[in-house]
């Protein structure tokens, strides 16, 4: 049987804008619980121990684990949402509700998503990667023609007698500005 | 409405608020009523809902995995007019 919180318990009686730092802390940031402790204390000045942050979460903050998954969830969309591929809302909103469905399961390991996300993440860095390639070898192409052009120019200039001092100046500014 | 019946309601519109706009599995929010109401049976879980769904609190939705509810306009309502 559940017993009656006691009415003096240090952190249900916090200031509320203490408590809603302390639940998102706990909650949104999923920090533990000795971090949170540690936070208490730098943040409100606020002495507790480890069991007494263990069981406001547990009184307090276990029902907000939808609020956590659903996190999760609109975090997946979120990446999926600036990929590549075109998803279009449907498909968006069944992905979010199927990610909320398993984080929100009691044994769900929230980690499989978070690591899910950092796959998505990881590959849209790889696209990244891909598309700064690709415009690299474009430039590394585009000098190759330029100096193939100038080489081409110091042929000409070298095989050619019959010009003057202006006409070869001419010839090396339009070879410069290719 | 006992005071018992109030607060399942109101952790139930809690649980469905923060999961707003995903719909909830009716086992899962079972589960999560459970740490948040002592000894709550799934008899009362199920008069509850059933309660909410009369009062147009709440809209269930039938999903390939069961039954799954969402929270409307006037469950939000009731919420903030009986915060804690």
């Amino acid at each position: 049987m559940a017993r009656k919180p006691r009415s003096d318990a240090k952190l249900r009686n916090l200031p509320p804008d203490q408590r809603t730092a302390l639940t998102d802390w706990l909650v949104d940031e999923g920090i533990s619980y000795e971090a949170a402790k540690k936070r208490l204390k730098s943040e409100f000045g606020v002495s507790t121990s480890y069991g007494a942050v263990a069981d406001f979460w547990q009184k307090e903050c276990f029902s907000l684990r939808f609020r956590k998954a659903r996190g999760v969830a609109e975090e997946i969309v979120g990446v999926m949402r600036e990929s590549e591929n075109d998803f279009d809302e449907a498909t968006l909103t069944a992905i979010g509700q199927r990610a909320f469905n398993l984080a929100v399961a009691k044994d769900a390991d929230v980690g499989e998503l978070v690591n899910l996300v950092k796959v998505i993440g990881e590959s849209k860095k790889l696209q990244l990667q891909s598309d700064k390639l690709s415009l690299e070898k474009r430039r590394v192409r585009m000098l190759e023609k330029k100096a193939a052009k100038l080489d081409q120019l110091t042929n000409d200039l070298d095989t050619d007698d019959g010009l003057t001092p202006e006409e070869r100046l001419q010839k090396i500014r339009e070879g410069l500005l290719i | 409405m006992t005071s018992r019946q109030f607060l399942i309601r109101r952790a139930l519109l809690k649980g469905l608020l923060n999961s707003k706009p995903y719909v909830v599995l009716g086992a899962h929010l079972q589960s999560s009523l459970a740490l948040d109401v002592p000894r709550l049976t799934p008899t009362e879980f199920d008069a509850e809902i059933a309660a909410c769904e009369q009062d147009r609190y709440i809209l269930s939705v039938q999903q390939d995995r069961g039954l799954s509810y969402t929270i409307r306009v006037e469950g939000e309502a009731w919420l903030l007019n009986n915060a804690a």
